[in-house]
């Protein structure tokens, strides 16, 4: 089994909190979004909310007794292959670290 | 009564305003003429009125409406305003300042507008306890609180309809590819997360949602904190002013960072 599922998106502004608490709904034990460095999106600003929205997600983690962990967001250009790899793989132990997520087996998962 | 009475009688006489959303009894009635006055009332009972107004200036696009605003009223009135869902130049809001009694029940932060036309202004007292409690728990404590509360929503919506700030013309809640549909509770913690992220930047704690849930969800200690984390990361707190934008709602200038705590 592959650890990494990977969800295309044309821009990181597309990633709408929903798709964050859908995921974890699904019981994914961790969420990485990833996006262009400011000033690289393709659509100019796409990325400009990505980083508010996942300090906000975060929280309400937190709050509900989820690791605000298990969430991240990276800036990077699509050209950075080995910043990716690298990004991905220190998630990757950190969630390993962390163990399942709580919400694996719940509803809709 | 009086000076409300007087007031809105004068703006209709004059033909300022069309009607004037206030509360006959314990329920939300719109007054037309001077003559129904009498039966004006300030009923501890609460509706959200700002969210009436704002179908009522969809219905009437030339009417201008009085309203009875409380401190929560007012409160949503501004994000309303904000929002593009109230046209200011088409509402006079008139300030009605909660009873001690009142504002005790409501744990109301600021239990007056800022305009006092009836009432005096006296000091609420915020109930942050359950917040305070939910905090010094641990991680796994608080995932089974909030879960063992969200089992018992029955998905009724009533927390959705009553509040003010909830205002999208179609509703993510309703969406069956985001939120399961035909299963009792809704998905967990789904629904209520997405409900509690649409929140951020507008929710004003009126406190409505707690007090319509018939299942004694502490939905207003969950909204307490999206307050709190809003203000806390963003410097924001909905319902004070209609300049101040809320964070959400511009794109700025992309240097926002996660806070050290929260990575
Ligand atoms: S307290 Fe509840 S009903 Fe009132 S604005 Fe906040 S979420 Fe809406
Ligand atoms: S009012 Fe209570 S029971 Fe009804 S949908 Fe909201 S949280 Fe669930
Ligand atoms: S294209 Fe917008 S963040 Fe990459």
């Amino acid at each position: 089994m592959p650890n990494l599922y990977i969800v295309r998106v044309m821009c990181s502004g597309r990633v709408s909190p929903h798709f964050i608490i859908k995921a974890f709904q699904r019981g994914a034990d961790g969420v990485l979004v990833a996006g262009c460095e400011i000033g690289d999106c393709h659509y100019g600003k796409g990325n400009y909310l990505v980083k508010k929205r996942v300090a906000m997600m975060k929280d309400l983690l937190r709050f509900l007794g989820i690791n605000p962990k298990r969430l991240r967001v990276e800036l990077m250009a699509a050209s950075e292959a080995d910043r990716f790899v690298k990004v991905a793989t220190e998630f990757t132990e950190e969630i390993k670290e962390l163990g399942p997520s709580p919400l694996r087996g719940a509803q809709g998962a | 009564m009086e000076p409300l009475k007087e007031r809105v009688k004068e703006l209709l006489e004059k033909g300022e305003i069309g009607g004037f959303l206030g509360y006959r009894g314990d329920l939300p009635y719109l007054f037309t003429r001077a003559e129904e006055l009498d039966g004006l009332a300030v009923s501890p009972r609460r509706y959200p009125l700002p969210q009436i107004l704002a179908k009522l200036q969809g219905l009437y696009p030339e009417g201008r409406f009085g309203l009875l605003v409380r401190g929560c009223d007012e409160r949503s009135l501004i994000e309303l305003i904000k929002n593009n869902k109230i046209q200011s130049e088409r509402v006079v809001p008139l300030g009605v300042a909660c009873d001690q009694e009142l504002a005790e029940r409501c744990g109301c932060e600021r239990p007056y507008p800022t305009e006092v036309l009836l009432g005096e202004k006296v000091e609420g007292k915020e109930g942050w306890e359950l917040l305070e409690r939910l905090e010094a728990m641990d991680e796994e404590e608080r995932f089974r609180f909030w879960m063992s509360q969200f089992a018992k929503c029955i998905k009724c919506y009533g927390c959705r309809n009553i509040c003010p700030q909830c205002f999208c013309d179609t509703c993510a809640l309703e969406e069956e590819d985001l939120i399961a549909g035909g299963t009792i509770p809704p998905e967990m913690p789904a629904f209520h997360l997405v409900r509690a992220f649409h929140m951020a930047g507008r929710c004003v704690d009126c406190g409505l949602c707690e007090e319509a849930c018939p299942a004694g969800i502490p939905l207003r200690t969950l909204y307490k904190e999206v307050r709190r984390a809003v203000k806390d990361l963003f410097g924001y707190e909905p319902g004070l002013s209609v300049e101040e934008k809320e964070p959400f709602g511009y794109l700025g200038d992309g240097r926002y960072e996660v806070p050290e705590r929260l990575k």
